[in-house]
C-alpha cells in the first residue's frame, strides 16, 4: 500500500462516515410561519390586552331598516387613560359603506347609532380603533309580536373567519331565523351553506356558492330557504374564498319561545363548550343543541357543573351523527336538581369537533322569554380560560343576579367587580373579593350605584366563565344572556 | 584542416563577436562554453548577456563562464526581455561595423570550426547572414534545422522532417529564407543598419523578422551546412510560462504586416483572413485547433497595434531594396501551416522529476469527435432556449434592453431596484453590460449566450484543467463526466445563474491555480515513477502574471455571483489541504494557499465598492423553515433540479474511490485533490441538505460545482491510472475494480442522454414569473401604467423571483419595481432603515397589529403583494412547498388588500390604499408625511395621492408639472435627488420618518433628477484603475525597451573598427572585395569565389 494513500483514504472514509451519520434521517418537517397570530384556532370574541397600531372590531349586524322600534347601536368602551380615535364603517346589503369618525374619551363609553347612519335590513359595522385599547359591543333592537321591543346585546369580534357554525335554530311557530353574513373586506367572499334539521343534513344547491360582495352584508332567511317550521336548525357556513363574519338574528314569535336575539356564530367547531348559566326549574326550558359539522359521528359527554348537591347525576353520552344536530334538555335527566348550574359538553378528543348552543327560556308573567348563547370554549392552543372579563354594556338600573360566574378550577377563588369611571377604575362596593367556590358558580347583583351605567370589569383569582343577564328594555320582560368579553391573555 | 598551421602565418581575421544570450542555463551550458572556447577562429570575442546572474542551479553564471572563457565579456541585463531585445544589447556594447556578430542561444554547442566556416562562407557567398546546420543535442546524427523555408504568411516550413538523419543530404550551401536565431553569423554593419532584432518580438519569430528584413535590404541569407552546431532547442520547456503558440502567431502576423510591401498588403491581409478560417477548420479536424485559434487571436490583435505597425513599416521602408515579387521567389509556395498540419504532429511540454521535456503530443480525431459530440449535445439540449429564449426561471431573468443605460446606472451609483437606494452598484452590472458586446448588444440573445456559454466555458475549463493528464483518454473522460453530471440540467431548470457561473468558473479556477503553482503536465514517460506532481516553478514575474490571471477570473466570477467568493476561498483551502494530504509537500500546499488567497482577495478588491456592501447573509442560501431535504441520494447524484434518472449519476463516485485505491504517482495526487473537493463539498451539501450546521452555506448549486469538478478529475485520474497503473500489471483486484469503475463512469453519464430530449434542460416553459407578470403589471404590455409602483413578493425564499429579506420562520420578502423583471432585479438595493420599516409593517400585519397594512405599505409604493405557491421548479403541483402558515390569512384580513382572482399557483393582493412611488399629496395626507412614523397612516387613505414625474426612480430623471402640496418619493431620504420647480431648488425632507418628501408651495414645472456624487466617480475611477493594474499584471507586457535601456549604463565593451583585422565590409556590397584583403586571410581561406557570389544590388 502506497503510504500516500492513507490520509486521502482516511479523509474519504471520514467524509463517508459523516454523510452516513448525518444524512441518514431527515429532520422533521416544519411549515414556514408568517403569522402565528393568524394561524391560531378561532376562539371567541375577546378583548385584546396589548396595544396595537389599530384594532379592528367587526360587529355582526343590527337592524337598520328604519322601521319603528327597530335599530341598533355600537358601543365603544374605553378603559384606558387615552382618548380613542374611532373610524366606523357601516356595511349594508347594498351600496358603499358609510363611514363615520368618533372619539371616545378616556374611561368612558360612546355609542353610535347605526340605523341613523345607514339604511339596510341589517347593517354590520367595522370599528377601527387607534390610540389605545377598547372594547366594542352591539345592541340590536327589534319589535316583538306583542308590540314590545326586545333588544339583544352581543360582543363584536376582532377576528373574522372562513367558517362559522350555529347549532340552535328555530323556525317553528312563526319564528324567524336569519343569517347575517358580513364581508368587511375589499375582496368578495364565497361561502357554502349547509344546515341540519331533524330530517338530516342538507346543502341546497343555491347555497353552495353564495357570494358575499366586498364591504357588504348579506341576509339569508332560513325560513324562506329550506328550513321552514323547524325546531332544530343547525347551520354551517364555510367559505371557499375570503373570510366573513356570521351572526344569526332570531325572532321567536311562538308560544314556546319568545324574544329576539342577535348572536354571533361560533367561528370554529371545538371539542369542548362551556356554559355558566343554566337553570332547571319550573317555567324554565333549557335546551342545548349539539351540532356535529364533521364527517364522523361524535360521542359527546355532557357534564353538569356547579350544582349545590353531593348527588352524582349521571348523564348518558350523547351520540351526534355526522352532519346532524342533537338536542339535550337537562330537565329530562333523571335526578337533575333544580336551580342554576353550569354545563360543559366535550367530545372524546381534540379532533372531534362540535358546536353547542343553549336556548334558555324563562317565563315571566306567563310570557316566555328566550335567549340563546353559543357556548364558550377554552382557547385551543393553550386551554386558556380568562380570569378577567369586561362588559361594555353593563346595567342601566340596579339588577340582581346580573352576572353568573363559574369557577372551572377545583380551587376556591375570589371575584372583584370594577367599574370604569372617569375618575378611574374603581371596585364596586360590596363586590370586592366575592367568594367563588371551587367548581362552583355564583350570581352577582349589580345594584350599587357605581355598577350602573359604566363599563364593568370582573377580575378573579381563578379561571372562570362569566355570563351576563341584562334586563330587556321596558315592556320586554326577562333577561337576555350574553357573554362578556374575556381578556385575551 | 590543420588550422594551427593555417593560421600560423595567416593574416589577422576580421573580428567576430559571439553574442550569447544566457537564461538560467542547465548543466549543458558547460558544453556550450567549451565549444566556444574550442573555436579555431583566430579573432573571436565572446559577449554573454545574462538575464539573471544565476544559472538554473543557483550558481554564479559569470564565474562559470569565466572558468572556461576568461576573456569573455559578461553583462547582466537584470531581466529577460526576450532573445532579440537582449541580443540587441550588442549594438550598444560593441561599437563599429568592421566585423561580424555571431548570435547564439545558450544551448548551442558549435563544432570547433563552425565560426570559421561561417565567416568563410559569408565571404564566399557574399551573404549578409550565414547559419550553420543544427543537429539534435543528444543525437548529433539527427538533423534539426538546415535553414528554414517560409511562406508568404510568415509560416515556417521546417524543410527537415522530424527525426531525419543527417546523411549529408542537405549539405549544399544554399540560400534560405530564414536562419534560426539559435546560431547565425551576420555582418555587423548590416545588423546595425537594419536596427537589429525587432524588439517588439520577445520570443519566437525574431529570426524570421530579421532574415526577412535582411532579404528586404538586398542581402543574402545562406546556410552553410559544413558548419555544424548541436542545439538543445528547449525554449518551450525552459519557458513554460510563455504561451508559445500565441507568441508565434502574434509575431508572425506582425512580421507579415510590417514587411509585406504596401502594394500587396491588402491582398495579403485578405489571404490571411481566409487562411485563418481554413486553419480553424483544418485545426478542428487535426486536433490543432488551438494553434488556429492563436492565429485568429494574433490577427485580431493586429488591430489595436495598427499605429505601431505603421511606424515599423516606415522604419523598414528606409532600407527596403528588394521588391516583394523578387522575395516571393525565395518563399515557399502555398501555406506552410496547412502543409505542416497535414504531415506533422505537435509537441508539448511535459514536466519530469526535476526538469521538463518536450515530446510529441497525442493528436487524434477522437478528441475532435468527442468535442463535436459534446458541443452538439449541448446545442441539442439547449435547442428550445436557442429557438425561442431562456425561460425566466429563478435567477435567469432577461438582461436589460439597453447595455448603455445599464452601464449608466452602474456608473451613477443609483440602484433603482428593490426599494431603491444610493448604493454601490454591483460590479456584475459593469461586467455584463460590457460583455454585451459578445452578443452584439442583442440583449435578448444575451441570456441565452450566458446560459449556454457558461456551460461551454465550464467544459473548456475542464478540458484545460485536464491537460494536466498527458493522455487524451483521461482528458476526454474529464470532459465527458463534467458535461454529463445532472448538475447542469439542475442548474438550468431551477434557474441558478450563480451555480452556472460556478460551473463555468471552477475548472478554470483550479486550472489557473495549478498553473500559478507551476503544476504542469507530468511526463508520461515517468508514469511508473513516483512523481507526486509535475512541478515546474515559474519565474517570479510569471507567477505574478498567472496569479493576476487567476485573480481576474475570480473577480469576474465573483462579480456575477458574489456567493462564489466563499466557494472559491474554500476551494483554495481544500486544494491546499488535499495537496498536503496527497504528499505534494508543504511548499506546494503553502503556495496553493498563498496564491489562492491572494487571488480571492484581489477578486474581492476588484469588486469594490460593491463587495464592501456584502452582508454575510447575502452570500448564503436563503433562510428556510425546513432543511431543503432533497435526500442523500439526490445530493450524491447532484440532482438539484428536474433531471431524469439522475440517480445513476451516483455511479460517478465509484471511479473516484477506485482511483484513490489504484492510482499512483501524480495520478494519485490528483485523485486525492479530486477526492478532497468531492468529500468536503459533498459533505457540506449533505449537511446543508439536513440543516445540520450551525450556520448557513451558499446555495447547493454552488456547493456542488466543486464536487463535480472533483468527480471529473477523479474519473480522469482513474482513466489515466487504468493505462499506467492497472493495465499490464499482475492480475489482481485492481483490474476488476478499475473495469467496474470505468463501467460506472459510463453508467453515470447515462442521465445526460435524457437531457437531450427536453430542449431546455427541463426548465418549465411557462414560468411563474410570466404568469404573475400579467397580474401585477410587470409584463411589458402593462409597463406604462402612468404611475410608478412596486410589487412585494412574500413567501418561501426559493419561490421569490429575486433575493429577498428574511422575515424569519422561513418566509422572505422581496420588492421589485413595476415593469418587466430583468437581471438588475437580482441585485436589489435598499437603505437599511427603509427595508427595516417595510419589514416592520409586514411584522405588524403578521402579528395582527393592524388591519390597515395596505395603508402602511403605501409609502413604499407597494401596490401588489404576491404570494408564490407553485413555480413548477422547486414547488410543483405534485410536490408543492408548504404555504407559510398564516400568510394568506393575514393578508386576507387586511382591509385594504383586494385579493385578485388568480390561478392557484400564486395569490395576488392589490393594495387599494397604494400610493405611487412618486406622488403628490395634499391635505391631511400631506400633513401626515411630517409624522415621524408610519402609524399615522392607519387613519388616512394614501390612495388619494396623485402620480407625478413617472419613471424618475428608474431613469434617474423626469420632468413634469406638479401641484402644490407635498411630493412624496418612496425611497429613503437621499441628498443626491434634486427637485427643481420653476428652476428653483426645493429642499427635501424625511417623510413618515422613513421616506423622502419635498414641500411644494405652488404648482409649477418640475424636474426631478439624480445627481451622482463626485466621490462615486472617483471610486469608479479607482476601481477601473485597479482592474487595469491587474490586467497589466496578467498580461505579458514587459517594461518597454526604452525604459530598460535607461536603466543600464551606457558602456562600450568592444570597438570592432578598432580591433585587429577590422575591415570595411561595404566592399562586399560594392563587389570590390579585396580578396587579398584582411591581411590576405580571406584569400587564403577562401580560394575560390563562387559564381553566384555577385552582390545583389542594394
Amino acid at each position: 500500500m502506497n503510504v500516500r494513500r492513507l490520509p486521502m483514504l482516511g479523509a474519504v472514509v471520514a467524509a463517508a462516515t459523516v454523510i452516513a451519520t448525518v444524512g441518514r434521517d431527515l429532520p422533521p418537517s416544519v411549515a414556514p410561519v408568517f403569522s402565528a397570530a393568524s394561524a391560531v384556532e378561532q376562539w371567541m370574541p375577546a378583548a385584546p390586552v396589548r396595544t396595537a397600531l389599530s384594532t379592528t372590531w367587526y360587529c355582526p349586524g343590527v337592524p337598520a331598516s328604519g322601521e319603528p322600534d327597530s335599530g341598533g347601536e355600537i358601543m365603544i368602551a374605553n378603559a384606558d387613560e387615552a382618548e380613542l380615535q374611532v373610524h366606523l364603517s357601516f356595511l349594508g346589503t347594498e351600496g358603499e359603506p358609510v363611514t363615520q369618525e368618533a372619539t371616545v374619551a378616556p374611561r368612558s363609553r360612546t355609542t353610535v347609532d347605526v340605523d341613523a347612519a345607514i339604511t339596510s335590513p341589517y347593517a354590520g359595522a367595522v370599528v377601527e380603533i387607534t390610540g389605545g385599547a377598547g372594547v366594542v359591543e352591539q345592541r340590536a333592537t327589534s319589535p316583538l309580536v306583542n308590540g314590545a321591543v326586545a333588544d339583544s346585546v352581543a360582543a363584536c369580534s376582532t377576528t373574522t373567519s372562513p367558517n362559522w357554525y350555529l347549532a340552535e335554530g328555530y323556525t317553528a311557530d312563526g319564528s324567524r331565523d336569519q343569517l347575517i353574513l358580513m364581508n368587511p373586506y375589499p375582496s368578495g367572499a364565497t361561502v357554502g351553506v349547509r344546515f341540519a334539521t331533524q330530517d338530516g343534513s342538507r346543502e341546497p344547491t343555491e347555497l353552495r356558492s353564495t357570494l358575499i360582495p366586498p364591504h357588504s352584508v348579506r341576509i339569508l332567511d332560513m325560513t324562506e330557504l329550506a328550513a321552514r317550521d323547524e325546531t332544530e336548525v343547525a347551520v354551517a357556513i364555510e367559505a371557499t374564498k375570503g373570510e366573513i363574519l356570521v351572526a344569526r338574528a332570531q325572532t321567536y314569535a311562538g308560544t314556546g319561545r319568545r324574544g329576539y336575539a342577535v348572536t354571533l356564530a361560533a367561528p370554529a367547531a371545538r371539542d369542548q363548550w362551556w356554559f355558566a348559566d343554566g337553570e332547571v326549574g319550573e317555567g324554565i326550558t333549557e335546551r342545548y343543541s349539539i351540532y356535529n359539522p364533521g364527517d364522523e359521528s361524535v360521542e359527546v359527554t355532557a357534564s353538569l357543573l356547579g350544582i349545590d348537591t353531593t348527588e352524582f347525576v349521571p348523564i348518558d353520552p350523547i351520540d351526534v351523527p355526522s352532519g346532524q344536530v342533537v338536542t339535550f334538555a337537562p330537565a329530562e335527566v333523571e335526578g337533575m336538581p333544580t336551580g342554576r348550574h353550569a354545563m360543559v359538553f366535550s367530545a372524546q378528543s381534540l379532533e372531534e369537533r362540535i358546536v353547542v348552543e343553549r336556548a334558555l327560556t324563562r317565563t315571566f308573567d306567563d310570557l316566555p322569554t328566550t335567549s340563546v348563547v353559543v357556548g364558550a370554549p377554552p382557547r385551543y392552543e393553550d386551554g386558556y380560560v380568562a380570569t378577567t372579563w369586561t362588559l361594555g354594556y353593563g346595567v342601566e338600573e340596579p339588577t340582581p343576579a346580573a352576572l353568573v360566574a363559574y369557577n372551572i378550577d377545583a380551587q376556591d377563588a375570589t371575584v372583584t367587580v370594577q367599574a370604569v369611571t372617569p375618575s378611574g377604575i374603581e371596585n364596586v362596593p360590596g363586590l370586592e373579593s366575592l367568594a367563588l367556590p371551587a367548581n362552583g358558580l355564583i350570581t352577582i347583583d349589580l345594584t350599587d350605584e357605581l355598577a350602573i351605567g359604566h363599563q364593568l370589569i370582573l377580575r378573579s383569582t381563578g379561571r372562570m366563565f362569566v355570563e351576563r343577564l341584562l334586563p330587556r328594555d321596558e315592556g320586554a320582560q326577562g333577561r337576555v344572556n350574553s357573554w362578556p368579553l374575556p381578556a385575551a391573555g | 584542416m590543420d588550422t594551427d598551421a593555417a593560421f600560423a602565418d595567416a593574416p589577422l581575421a576580421p573580428p567576430v563577436v559571439a553574442v550569447v544570450v544566457v537564461h538560467a542555463p542547465g548543466p549543458w551550458f558547460d558544453e556550450s562554453l567549451e565549444a566556444l572556447a574550442d573555436q579555431d577562429y583566430p579573432n573571436l570575442n565572446t559577449l554573454f548577456l545574462l538575464t539573471a546572474p544565476e544559472d538554473a542551479d543557483g550558481g554564479d553564471l559569470a564565474t562559470r563562464i569565466r572558468a572556461v572563457l576568461p576573456d569573455a565579456f559578461v553583462r547582466d541585463l537584470g531581466a529577460n526581455p526576450g532573445f532579440g531585445t537582449a541580443a540587441n544589447e550588442v549594438l550598444r556594447l560593441v561599437e563599429g561595423d568592421s566585423g561580424f556578430f555571431c548570435f547564439l542561444h545558450d544551448d548551442v554547442a558549435l563544432d570547433a570550426d563552425a565560426i570559421r566556416v561561417l565567416v568563410e562562407e559569408l565571404y564566399r557567398s557574399n551573404a549578409g547572414v550565414v547559419g550553420p546546420k543544427l543537429v539534435e543535442w543528444d543525437q548529433p546524427g539527427v538533423l534539426q534545422h538546415v535553414g528554414l523555408g517560409m511562406d508568404r504568411f510568415g509560416e515556417i516550413d521546417p524543410v527537415i522532417e522530424p527525426g531525419e538523419f543527417d546523411q549529408e543530404q542537405h549539405d549544399a550551401v544554399r540560400d534560405v529564407f530564414v536562419l534560426p536565431s539559435a546560431a547565425l553569423l551576420v555582418r555587423a554593419d548590416l545588423f546595425r543598419s537594419i536596427g537589429g532584432f525587432d524588439e517588439s518580438i520577445s520570443f519566437h519569430g525574431e529570426d524570421v523578422d530579421l532574415c526577412w528584413r535582411i532579404h528586404v535590404s538586398g542581402a543574402r541569407v545562406v546556410v552553410a551546412p559544413q558548419a555544424r552546431a548541436r542545439h538543445l532547442e528547449q525554449l518551450e520547456v525552459r519557458r513554460p510560462d510563455l504561451n508559445h503558440s500565441a507568441l508565434r502567431a502574434r509575431h508572425r502576423m506582425r512580421t507579415v504586416t510590417t514587411l509585406t510591401s504596401g502594394g500587396r498588403l491588402v491582398v495579403r491581409s485578405l489571404e490571411l483572413v481566409a487562411l485563418t478560417v481554413v486553419e480553424l477548420v483544418v485545426g478542428l479536424f487535426t486536433g490543432r485547433f488551438g494553434e488556429a485559434w492563436a492565429s485568429l487571436r494574433g490577427f485580431v490583435g493586429l488591430l489595436p497595434r495598427t499605429p505601431a505597425i505603421l511606424a515599423r513599416r516606415r522604419a523598414v521602408a528606409v532600407y527596403r531594396q528588394v521588391p516583394d515579387q523578387e522575395l516571393a521567389g525565395l518563399q515557399s509556395k502555398g501555406s506552410a501551416r496547412i502543409a505542416s498540419y497535414l504531415r506533422t504532429r505537435d509537441t508539448t511540454t511535459y514536466v519530469g522529476e526535476d526538469t521538463s521535456v518536450r515530446r510529441w503530443r497525442e493528436s487524434s480525431l477522437g478528441t475532435t469527435l468527442v468535442w463535436l459530440v459534446v458541443v452538439a449535445g449541448l446545442l441539442v439540449a439547449s435547442r428550445t432556449m436557442i429557438d425561442t429564449r431562456v425561460p425566466p426561471v429563478g435567477e435567469l431573468l432577461a438582461l436589460p434592453d439597453s447595455p448603455r443605460d445599464w452601464w449608466g446606472e452602474f456608473a451613477s451609483g443609483w440602484n433603482a431596484n428593490g426599494l431603491g437606494a444610493t448604493s454601490a452598484p454591483p460590479t456584475g452590472w459593469a461586467v455584463l453590460s460590457l460583455a454585451s458586446v459578445l452578443w452584439g448588444f442583442r440583449m435578448g440573445l444575451g441570456l441565452t449566450v450566458l446560459v449556454i456559454g457558461s456551460i461551454l466555458v465550464g467544459l473548456l475549463g475542464m478540458w484545460r484543467l485536464a491537460t494536466l493528464f498527458p493522455h487524451n483518454r483521461a482528458r476526454l473522460t474529464a470532459l465527458v463526466v463534467y458535461a454529463a453530471t445532472p448538475l447542469v440540467p439542475g442548474l438550468v431548470s431551477t434557474g441558478r445563474f450563480g451555480g452556472l457561473i460556478a460551473y463555468a468558473a471552477l475548472p478554470w479556477f483550479v486550472h489557473l491555480l495549478r498553473r500559478a503553482l507551476g503544476v504542469g503536465t507530468a511526463d508520461p514517460e515517468l508514469a511508473h515513477d513516483e512523481l507526486v506532481d509535475g512541478i515546474l516553478e515559474p519565474s517570479p514575474r510569471e507567477r505574478v502574471r498567472r496569479t493576476a490571471v487567476l485573480a481576474l477570473g475570480a473577480a469576474v466570477a465573483v462579480a456575477l455571483s458574489p456567493a462564489l467568493f466563499i466557494v472559491l476561498a474554500l476551494v483554495v483551502v481544500v486544494l491546499a489541504a488535499a495537496s498536503a494530504a496527497a504528499g505534494a509537500g508543504v511548499r506546494t500546499s503553502l503556495w496553493c494557499l498563498g496564491v489562492g488567497a491572494i487571488a480571492v482577495g484581489v477578486a474581492w478588491v476588484l469588486n469594490l465598492p460593491y463587495s464592501a456592501s456584502w452582508a454575510w447573509s447575502d452570500l448564503l442560501s436563503p433562510e428556510l423553515a425546513n432543511p431543503p431535504g432533497r435526500g442523500l441520494v439526490a445530493v450524491a447524484s447532484m440532482d438539484i433540479g428536474q433531471a431524469r434518472f439522475a440517480v445513476l449519476a451516483v455511479c460517478l463516485l465509484i471511479p473516484l474511490g477506485v482511483a484513490l485505491a489504484v492510482a499512483r504517482s501524480w495520478r494519485l495526487t490528483w485523485a486525492g485533490r479530486a477526492a478532497g473537493l468531492v468529500a468536503v463539498f459533498g459533505v457540506l451539501a449533505v449537511l446543508q441538505d439536513r440543516d445540520a450546521l450551525a450556520f448557513r452555506l451558499p446555495d447547493v448549486g454552488l456547493l456542488l460545482a466543486p464536487a463535480v469538478v472533483g468527480l471529473a478529475v477523479g474519473a480522469a485520474s482513474l482513466s489515466a491510472a487504468f493505462g499506467d497503473d492497472v493495465a499490464g500489471r499482475r492480475f489482481g483486484w485492481r483490474q476488476p475494480a478499475a473495469i467496474v469503475a470505468l463501467a460506472a463512469t459510463a453508467v453515470g453519464c447515462v442521465p445526460v442522454v435524457f437531457t437531450l430530449t427536453d430542449g431546455a434542460f427541463y426548465a418549465p416553459r411557462s414560468t411563474l414569473n410570466e404568469l404573475t407578470a400579467t397580474y401585477v403589471g410587470t409584463d411589458a404590455d402593462s409597463a406604462s401604467s402612468g404611475r410608478d409602483d412596486r410589487i412585494v413578493y412574500l413567501g418561501d425564499p426559493r419561490l421569490l423571483p429575486v433575493p429577498g429579506t428574511s422575515l424569519g420562520g422561513g418566509v422572505s420578502v422581496a420588492v421589485v419595481d413595476d415593469g418587466p423583471l430583468d437581471a438588475r432585479d437580482r441585485w436589489p438595493a435598499a437603505d437599511a432603515e427603509v427595508r427595516t420599516a417595510l419589514v416592520d409593517v409586514l411584522a405588524d400585519i403578521a402579528a395582527g397589529q393592524t388591519t390597515r397594512g395596505g395603508r402602511l405599505l403605501a409609502p413604499f409604493g407597494v401596490r401588489y403583494l404576491v404570494v408564490p405557491i407553485v413555480d413548477g421548479v422547486v414547488s410543483t403541483g405534485d410536490d408543492r412547498l408548504p404555504l407559510a402558515t398564516g400568510l394568506t390569512d393575514a393578508l386576507n384580513t387586511q382591509l385594504d388588500l383586494f385579493r385578485v382572482v388568480t390561478p392557484t399557483s400564486f395569490v395576488v393582493f392589490e393594495n387599494r390604499a397604494a400610493m405611487p412611488t412618486i406622488a403628490t399629496t395634499s391635505g391631511p395626507l400631506a400633513e401626515a408625511t411630517r409624522a415621524d412614523g408610519l402609524d399615522v397612516l392607519v387613519t388616512l387613505d394614501p390612495s388619494t395621492a396623485t402620480p407625478v414625474l413617472v419613471g424618475a426612480d428608474v431613469d434617474r430623471r423626469a420632468e413634469g408639472a406638479v401641484t402644490a402640496g407635498t411630493l412624496h418619493i418612496g425611497i429613503s431620504p437621499d441628498d443626491h435627488w434634486r427637485l427643481e420647480v420653476d428652476e428653483r431648488v426645493v429642499a427635501s425632507r424625511s417623510a413618515f420618518g422613513t421616506t423622502m418628501a419635498f414641500d411644494l408651495p405652488a404648482a409649477g414645472a418640475a424636474e426631478l433628477r439624480y445627481v451622482p456624487s463626485a466621490s462615486r466617480q472617483a471610486v469608479l475611477a479607482l476601481v477601473v484603475a485597479g482592474w487595469l493594474l491587474v490586467l497589466l499584471a496578467a498580461s505579458r507586457v514587459g517594461v518597454p525597451a526604452v525604459l530598460r535601456r535607461t536603466r543600464t549604463r551606457d558602456e562600450t565593451l568592444l570597438d570592432l573598427d578598432a580591433e585587429p583585422g577590422a575591415t570595411d565590409l561595404t566592399a562586399l556590397d560594392r563587389g570590390t572585395v579585396d580578396r587579398t584583403g584582411y591581411g590576405g586571410w580571406v584569400s587564403e581561406m577562401v580560394p575560390d569565389q563562387p559564381e553566384d557570389s555577385e552582390p545583389r544590388p542594394r
